[in-house]
């Protein structure tokens, strides 16, 4: 029996260790635009990162007793497609929102670097946003990219 | 060293290997909106009393053919909130010519059949753009000559502001 339990405490450190947070196949992926829809001109709109539907997403999967950091490359504005225009963008101190499959849920900023203990499982992270029309814009599409980098230790 | 000493060693080893690099990954996502078209407000006709006798007072009611008109231009079926910060407005000239209360429609054909009746003031009032972006307003008004009132020209500024209330 002990030789036993010693071969189970040696086949759970193989499987652990051939799946840490680094050597497992993490992704990141984009899953959700921050979608503020139509916009009237002279009407500031907030997106909660909360929004279901409107809130920009990205899920991290594959993580596994690890500690990662969210960065984000956040845009000042939204460019209108053809040129001409730009909305600017704004994010809050609370646009940011970390979602484990272990543990509560947690709002942060987004303007700054987040870091977490990942337990195991999907994470989703949330980002929301402000945008603000000039009375006088343009009308037309705009859009802009908004990039999401996850150090994982 | 023993059997199992070796083993726990070897179980922490393995941990911490798979452990010690890291990686960064990202993923991009977009930021998108639609803007409607901007509002637009044009002062299509003036309120036009034509000739007045002194000590008679003349009534424009806002269907009359010389009501003042304002149309708008924008969005398809968005709320607007409008007033008439400064009114009501006097007209001046050789003298002042007072003018009461203001009566106004709105509508969203350019007709005042079926129009909704409205109070001019400072007083905001909402209304709806028709499915192609358009809302027109129809003002009249009573203007009050004194009996001693100078004959000439008097004139008078009716200024209309208008916002999409995001509705």
């Amino acid at each position: 029996m002990h030789r036993a339990r010693l071969t189970l405490l040696v086949g759970l450190g193989v499987a652990l260790a051939a799946t840490p947070g680094a050597a497992r196949a993490q992704t990141v992926v984009g899953v959700q635009n921050l979608a503020f829809g139509t916009v009237i001109p002279g009407v500031p709109v907030t997106i909660a990162p909360t929004d279901a539907v409107r809130a920009g997403q990205y899920r991290i999967t594959g993580l596994f007793l690890a500690t990662v950091t969210v960065t984000f490359t956040l845009p000042t504005a939204m460019n209108r497609v053809g040129g001409g225009a730009s909305i600017p963008l704004t994010f809050l101190n609370t646009s940011g929102q970390w979602d484990p499959a272990v543990g509560a849920t947690t709002t942060f900023n987004p303007n700054s670097p987040y870091t977490a203990f990942v337990w195991l499982g999907t994470t989703l992270v949330s980002l929301g946003g402000r945008a603000s029309p000039a009375p006088s814009q343009l009308g037309g599409s705009y859009t802009s990219n908004i990039i999401m980098t996850v150090i994982i230790n | 060293m023993n059997t199992a000493s070796k083993l726990s060693l070897a179980v922490v080893t393995l941990l911490a290997i798979g452990a010690s690099s890291a990686q960064a990954q990202s993923a991009t996502i977009s930021a998108t909106a639609t803007v409607l078209t901007p509002l637009t407000l044009t002062g299509a006709a003036p309120l036009a009393f034509g000739s007045v006798y002194p000590g008679v007072a003349k009534t424009i009611a806002p269907g009359d053919a010389t009501s003042g008109r304002f149309t708008f231009a924008g969005a398809a079926a968005a709320q607007v909130s409008f007033n008439f910060p400064s009114n009501p407005v006097n007209l001046t000239g050789a003298g002042t010519l007072p003018i009461g209360t203001y009566t106004g429609l709105h509508n969203t054909t350019n007709t005042t059949t079926g129009a909704t009746a409205f109070t001019p003031g400072v007083t905001a009032v909402l209304a709806n753009l028709s499915g192609t972006g358009a809302l027109f307003l129809f003002i009249g008004a009573t203007v009050s000559p004194t009996p001693t009132q100078t004959a000439g020209a008097y004139t008078g500024t009716i200024t209309l502001n208008a916002v999409y209330t995001g509705s």
